[in-house]
């Protein structure tokens, strides 16, 4: 099983799902691109250190029919925040458990499967215009099963003050399940919102998600958007968020990732119009064999924007993480402020981590920097600690948290950063008491 | 004059070493097939192991693909149309200066490098290498009585076959990159040097290349053990003169620092960098590398101001418990010039060590990579590495890279990374000129301020040069 497998899977998707014609070119052109790419290997550079062997592991496939258990209730009502919401289970619209009541006027959320019929004007003008499907082929065999989603727009000058969430529960069928959800996001000129994106396992299937996101921000436009990956130890996770950014648009991506055997979160980010400031925050935390991958490029394309760039990574166990980030700042792109930082604990013998920061820069009167390190807690802390009668394990289990806690703190408080620090409780025991 | 005219002003001085000399010249027609090399082999007198090597490595290049992940950009090189050997004409073996025909002194005086005894430096024996082959080496009957073999390659196949047998290859083997299977096979000639069991060098070793024919490649291999607790200081300069063509110059040295030795290598590379808009000059395609074992310490210092293009990453491998590897370069790419350099440390022995610190400088439409990798491997525990990288932008055509890659296996580990990029603020200008300092001076300044960290690695003359040739190279050049 390999690349043909999934070659099959989109075939015989196509067949079957009826669309207007510009959509069926799309998918078609997805599934095109998807063969001529194959599957990426470890001599592809930007595969480097990430094994995609796994996926050939199970016969992944669309889940066809989801009934909505007690299971995914009692999921929704754990997971879910205060606010509008649509909740997904394997790939597909749950409508009985979301919420679009709340929403304020000139912001408009719906499924895509409802979009792709009324907003067929819109979508064939948004979706796949920053994901270029040629780029990979993982965004290519999105695009090839593109069904369901959600699609959320902005008026101008429209204002969502509660954070809109989407929840995509992954939890395997009878066989392995392979979900393929799109999320457009269309703001228009000086809105404002923030979006939730909450992907969580429920029970042991075999689930592989393949997520697109692609955002859209008007002039002066601000969008915060938070991505919380919390799904189980055996789920296959990848996930591409591509933004483009208008004149003195804001634009922040904070990127949690926690689950997953194997899960990579990419984020492309780029400037259109002078004056964007972006923000690309992102923590991974691994245990046991997880395989952690986290994948940024920033285009400064135009002149006069600055970026702000942290991962952190903390492995323990033998996870292995990895950090590749891009910051390219094109030749006319002068007055460009970018700053990359990549830090990295690892917590025992056997974790490992491999970074690569990036700059590639064209233009003189830029200021851009970019660091990385790996380490272990700092011993000093930690006889610091000892010395006043905290047993190490506590120790070091503070250090730990303190070290996460940058992250979290640039949650803005609220709900948001209560969730996300529920989440890190679960997964570094003893977190909570520390934050906020 | 504004900033920018300064800048191009600087950057408009012409490369100084870029004369011809007229000497006779044995040179094999170009082209390459087994027949070449052996011809090769026969005209040094090779013994049959080397025919052998040679010949391997041949059958290995053959199957190997030009690679193409570098960020440097040339037309494709016909490797037929490439003369592999050119050596000038005169007596075989020269036991003095007297016996190098004075044409060849004449251009090493011309360009500063002291072969003739009563000129030279003090303390350093030079090993002259032009074109293909080595011409003169001096100070060999000093170091000899420490018991420092310092040759030409050539010579030592020739009188010290077993040392040459057992290390050939041992750091950078024939297979191990398309460029290094090509040297394996054609090298004309290079240095040798081993220093014995405890002996520190009593001077400074130093070997000068210089390409003068034309259509030649000029693939010289070095080769350096220091035996255990020995140590060793080593200089090579480059140029050659100003052509059109492209020339290729594919080097491969290797050092081995047995457990407690240390070597110092040290690099000032001024090959012909091609005219402003990028014709001619030449392709420096070099394999480096050293092993180092428990205990001992390599550090290369590396100032690369010549060449079209640059591409070379001299690498440390340290093997031993407690080895330390370091690596300071500055990398200047001016109109036309493109460099896509840096280093690798691998780390395998424990308690290792390694600091890299690069300053990248991009004037005209030059392109400035840094590549380099961090590996520490599960057996390293509490490997320490330090990397800075810094790039100076001076004019809006050029690009400055920074691509490194970390892996770390081994949660001791500790290993930083920090690099930036900048340009010359035009408050630093402001200040200079304020206090009566030109706009040149100002720009040299701040630019050799930059590359302080490197330069004081260098032994002290070449400390001196080095600053002198990235003034002239820079001529012109601030943003």
């Amino acid at each position: 099983m390999s690349a043909s497998h999934y070659v099959e899977v989109a075939r015989a998707f196509q067949a079957r799902a009826a669309a207007p014609a510009w959509l069926q070119a799309l998918r078609e052109e997805g599934l095109s691109q998807f063969q001529a790419r194959g599957l990426p290997t470890s001599r592809d550079e930007e595969w480097k250190y990430t094994p995609v062997a796994t996926l050939s592991s199970h016969p992944f496939q669309p889940a066809r029919d989801v009934p909505a258990g007690e299971d995914v209730v009692r999921a929704v009502a754990r997971l879910s925040l205060p606010g509008p919401r649509l909740v997904f289970v394997d790939g597909s619209f749950v409508p009985a458990l979301s919420v679009l009541t709340g929403l304020p006027r000139g912001v408009v959320l719906k499924p895509l499967s409802q979009a792709l019929r009324e907003d067929g004007a819109l979508l064939q003008e948004t979706l796949g215009r920053f994901s270029r499907p040629s780029a990979h082929a993982f965004t290519s065999l999105n695009a090839a099963l593109l069904e369901e989603g959600a699609l959320l727009t902005l008026a101008p000058r429209a204002l969502s003050e509660v954070p809109v969430q989407l929840l995509f529960l992954a939890r395997g069928g009878d066989g392995p399940v392979l979900a393929s959800p799109r999320v457009v996001v269309v703001a228009g000129e000086g809105s404002e919102a923030t979006l939730v994106e909450t992907y969580a396992g429920l029970g042991s299937g075999a689930t592989f998600t393949n997520a697109v996101t692609e955002v859209s921000l008007g002039d002066n436009a601000s969008l915060r958007h938070f991505k919380l990956q919390a799904e189980g130890d055996t789920a296959l996770h990848l996930g591409g968020l591509y933004s483009r950014q208008g004149r003195d648009s804001r634009f922040q991506s904070h990127a949690f990732s926690f689950g997953g055997a194997l899960a990579r979160n990419e984020v492309h980010a780029a400037f259109a119009g002078e004056g964007g400031e972006c923000v690309l925050n992102g923590l991974f935390v691994g245990r046991g064999t997880q395989h952690l991958d986290n994948r940024t490029d920033l285009d400064h394309a135009v002149p006069h924007c600055s970026s702000r760039e942290l991962y952190k990574g903390v492995l323990d166990d033998r996870a292995r993480g990895t950090f590749h980030g891009r910051i390219r700042v094109r030749e006319d792109a002068q007055k460009t402020d970018a700053s990359q930082q990549s830090r990295n604990l690892l917590l025992s013998e056997g974790a490992q981590v491999d970074a690569r920061p990036q700059l590639e820069i064209e233009a003189d009167d830029v200021k851009c920097a970019h660091g990385t390190a790996v380490g272990r807690l700092d011993d000093n802390a930690l006889f610091y600690l000892r010395s006043r009668g905290i047993p190490k394990v506590e120790a070091e289990r503070m250090l730990t948290r303190a070290f996460a806690s940058e992250l979290v703190r640039a949650v803005p408080e609220g709900p948001v950063r209560a969730r996300v620090e529920a989440l890190l409780a679960e997964k570094l025991p003893g977190t909570a008491e520390v934050m906020g | 004059m504004s900033s920018t005219e300064t800048i191009q002003e600087l950057t408009r001085k012409g490369y100084q070493a870029g004369f011809v000399t007229q000497v006779e010249a044995d040179t094999l027609p170009p082209g390459l097939d087994e027949d070449v090399i052996r011809v090769l082999s026969a005209k040094k007198n090779e013994p049959a192991f080397m025919l052998e090597w040679r010949l391997k490595a041949y059958r290995h290049w053959l199957t190997l693909k030009e690679p193409s992940w570098q960020a440097v950009k040339y037309h494709p090189i016909d490797y037929q149309a490439i003369r592999y050997y050119s050596a000038p004409k005169q007596k075989p073996k020269k036991d003095s200066l007297s016996e190098v025909d004075p044409e060849i002194l004449r251009t090493y005086e011309k360009l500063g490098i002291p072969l003739e005894e009563q000129k030279r430096l003090q303390n350093v024996a030079v090993d002259a290498v032009f074109d293909s082959v080595s011409v003169a080496t001096t100070f060999r009957e000093k170091l000899y009585k420490a018991g420092v073999i310092f040759c030409s390659f050539s010579e030592a196949v020739r009188e010290h076959p077993e040392l040459v047998e057992r290390y050939l290859g041992t750091v950078v083997p024939f297979s191990d990159n398309f460029f290094a299977a090509l040297n394996s096979a054609v090298f004309s000639d290079g240095s040798f040097c081993y220093v014995p069991k405890g002996v520190k060098c009593p001077m400074e070793l130093s070997t000068y290349f210089r390409i003068n024919a034309a259509d030649t490649g000029q693939f010289e291999r070095t080769l350096l053990i220091a035996d255990e607790g020995a140590s060793v200081s080593y200089l090579e300069g480059c140029t050659a003169p100003m052509r059109d063509t492209n020339q290729l110059h594919a080097a491969v040295v290797e050092l081995v620092a047995l457990d407690g030795a240390s070597i110092k290598y040290s690099t000032v590379q001024n090959w012909y960098p091609g005219d402003a808009e990028g014709k001619g000059g030449i392709y420096n395609f070099v394999t480096k590398r050293g092993i180092a074992h428990r205990g001992s310490k390599i550090s290369w210092t590396q100032v690369e101001t010549g060449s079209a293009i640059t591409w070379k990453y001299p690498s440390v491998i340290l093997k031993g418990d407690d080895s330390v590897g370091e690596f300071y370069s500055v990398a200047l790419t001016n109109h036309r010039q493109q460099a896509d350099t840096g280093t690798k440390m691998v780390h395998i022995g424990k308690n290792t060590r390694s600091t890299i610190v690069s300053k990248g400088i991009s004037a005209g439409r030059g392109q400035n990579t840094y590549r380099g990798l961090v590996k520490v491997l599960k057996s390293a525990a509490n490997a320490r590495n330090y990397t800075q990288c810094d790039s100076l932008l001076l004019g809006d055509k050029c690009g400055a890279h920074t691509l490194p890659y970390i892996e770390v296996k081994n949660a001791t580990a500790q290993v930083e990374h920090e690099a930036s990029t900048s340009k010359i603020g035009e408050d630093q200008l402001f200040y200079c000129r304020q206090r009566g300092i030109s706009q040149e001076d100002a720009v040299s300044m701040i630019v050799n301020g930059f590359c302080r960290q490197v330069f004081k690695e260098l032994p002290m003359e070449f400390a001196v040069e080095a600053q002198k040739l990235l003034g002239v190279s820079l001529e012109g050049s601030v943003g």
